[in-house]
C-alpha cells in the first residue's frame, strides 16, 4: 500500500509538472487538448523516474543479505515521506474541487492563497519529505535506540 | 544572463518582438488564471445592456486599448456572450504583437479585429474603452490626456482594469511572477506594475476632472466586503443618461461597485 501510494503521489505530480511546463507556452484560447497531452506526457514521464527509483532498490534489494527486514525498513521510510507529502496533496486535490465553483473570486482567491504559495514551496516540500527520516531527532532516537 | 543579440549598435528587432511575444504569452496564463476574461464579460454585460436600454445605435464598438497579444478580446470573442451587434476591436502600437493576436485569432476562426492603431483615432471611434494594466504606465498629465481622450460624442462608456494598489501587492505579484513567469522580462514588468499602481482615488480624481462627460467609479477594490484587497480593481466610467439602467443591471455585482458619480 505504501509503494502504491508513494507512485500515485509520484504519478499526480509528475502530470502538473507536465501541465506547469506547458502553462505560458500557447496563447490560444481553448486549449483542453493542449493541456491534456501536457498532463499526459507529464505522468509518462514521471514513469521514467519512478522506473529509475525502482531499478535501484530492486539492485539494492537482490544484493542485501536480509532483503525481507530491508524492504521493511524502505517501506518505513517511505511511510514517513507520507506523512509530508500527503497533507500537501489533499490541500492541492481540494482546493482543485473548490475551483469547480463558477466564481471568478473564488477561483481566484485559490490561486492567491493556495496554488501560488504551494507551487513556491513545494521544491521545499519535496525536500523534507526525503530528510525527514534524517532529521536531528530522529537521528537521536535511533541513536539512543542502539545504546 | 541571457543576453538579447544586437545589431549595428541596436537591440535586435526579431529578438526583442519575440521576447515581447513570450512575455505576453506568459502574461496570458496569469490572466487565464485570475480569471480575467471572465471578469471583464461580467461587467460588460450590465454595461451593454443599459446602452441597448438607453438605445444606443448598434453595432455597439468595444475598442481594447494596448490589447498586446489580445487575450481579452479573443476571449471575449471565443466565448461569444456579449451578442452579436457587439463588434470588438484591438489596438496596439506594436506591430510584432498585434500580427501575433491576428494569427492567433485567424486560428480559433475568431470574429474580432487588431490593429496598430490610436484608439482614439479609428474610422470607426469605440462605444466603449476597455484596458488591462495601461493606466499604471501612465501618471498625471500624461494620464490625465488619455482619460480625456474618452470624451467623445460615439464613447459611451469605459472599464480600465488594473492593479490595485496595496501594502501586500509588491510581495504577491513578486511571488506570483515568480512562480509562473520565466521570461525575466515578465517578471519584471509585473512586480514593477504592482509598485507602480495607481491609488483608487486617485484614479478617481483624475478621472472626474479630465473627464466630466461622464460619471466613474471603482468597481472590486475590496473582496465580499472584507478588508481583503483584490489584485486588480477597475476604473468604470459611463454616461450620466445609462446610469440608471446600468446600476440596475449590476445584481448583485452592485456591492463591489463604489459610489458613481
Amino acid at each position: 500500500m505504501i509503494v502504491f501510494l508513494l507512485w500515485l503521489l509520484a504519478t499526480v505530480d509528475s502530470a502538473f509538472i507536465g501541465y506547469r511546463e506547458a502553462a505560458g507556452r500557447n496563447a490560444l484560447i481553448e486549449k483542453k487538448t493542449y493541456y491534456r497531452g501536457a498532463l499526459i506526457r507529464g505522468a509518462l514521464c514521471g514513469q521514467l523516474a519512478v522506473l529509475i527509483v525502482g531499478v535501484i532498490t530492486a539492485i539494492v534489494l537482490a544484493g542485501s543479505d536480509n532483503a525481507r527486514e530491508l524492504f521493511g525498513k524502505l517501506e518505513l521510510i517511505g511511510a514517513r515521506m507520507l506523512l509530508v507529502y500527503i497533507p500537501y496533496a489533499l490541500i492541492i486535490l481540494f482546493t482543485l474541487s473548490i475551483r469547480a465553483l463558477p466564481s471568478v473570486d473564488i477561483r481566484s482567491i485559490t490561486s492567491t492563497v493556495i496554488f501560488g504559495p504551494f507551487t513556491l514551496i513545494r521544491p521545499l516540500v519535496v525536500l523534507l519529505g526525503a530528510v525527514w527520516e534524517f532529521s536531528p531527532r530522529r537521528a537521536l532516537s535511533r541513536w539512543r535506540s542502539l545504546c | 544572463m541571457r543576453q538579447i543579440p544586437e545589431r549595428d549598435g541596436a537591440l535586435d528587432h526579431a529578438a526583442v518582438d519575440k521576447i515581447l511575444i513570450t512575455a505576453h504569452c506568459e502574461m496570458q496564463r496569469m490572466s487565464e488564471e485570475f480569471q480575467h476574461g471572465r471578469r471583464v464579460a461580467e461587467l460588460l454585460e450590465p454595461i451593454l445592456n443599459a446602452l441597448r436600454h438607453g438605445g444606443v445605435q448598434s453595432p455597439i464598438r468595444i475598442v481594447d486599448i494596448g490589447c498586446g497579444t489580445g487575450f481579452v478580446i479573443r476571449w471575449l470573442a471565443a466565448n461569444g456572450s456579449l451578442g452579436d451587434d457587439v463588434e470588438l476591436m484591438a489596438v496596439d502600437f506594436n506591430v510584432a504583437l498585434v500580427n501575433e493576436a491576428q494569427r492567433l485569432a485567424a486560428i480559433e476562426n475568431l470574429r474580432c479585429k487588431f490593429a496598430v492603431a490610436n484608439a482614439f483615432r479609428l474610422d470607426e471611434p469605440a462605444t466603449i474603452f476597455i484596458s488591462t494594466g495601461i493606466l499604471h504606465h501612465f501618471r498625471d498629465q500624461d494620464l490625465s490626456y488619455l482619460l480625456q481622450q474618452h470624451c467623445r460624442p460615439e464613447t459611451c462608456a469605459f472599464i480600465h482594469f488594473d492593479f490595485h494598489s496595496s501594502p501586500m501587492a509588491p510581495l504577491g505579484s513578486w511571488l506570483f511572477h515568480a512562480v509562473r513567469m520565466r521570461e525575466p522580462l515578465a517578471r519584471h514588468d509585473g512586480v514593477l506594475s504592482a509598485v507602480r499602481a495607481h491609488k483608487s482615488r486617485y484614479l478617481l480624481d483624475m478621472t472626474r476632472s479630465a473627464a466630466p462627460e461622464f460619471i466613474s467609479a471603482i468597481y472590486g477594490t475590496r473582496l465580499w466586503r472584507l478588508p481583503i484587497p483584490r489584485v486588480f480593481h477597475s476604473l468604470v466610467g459611463i454616461r450620466p443618461e445609462y446610469r440608471e439602467a446600468f446600476l440596475n443591471n449590476m445584481g448583485k455585482r452592485i456591492a463591489s461597485l463604489g459610489k458613481i458619480e
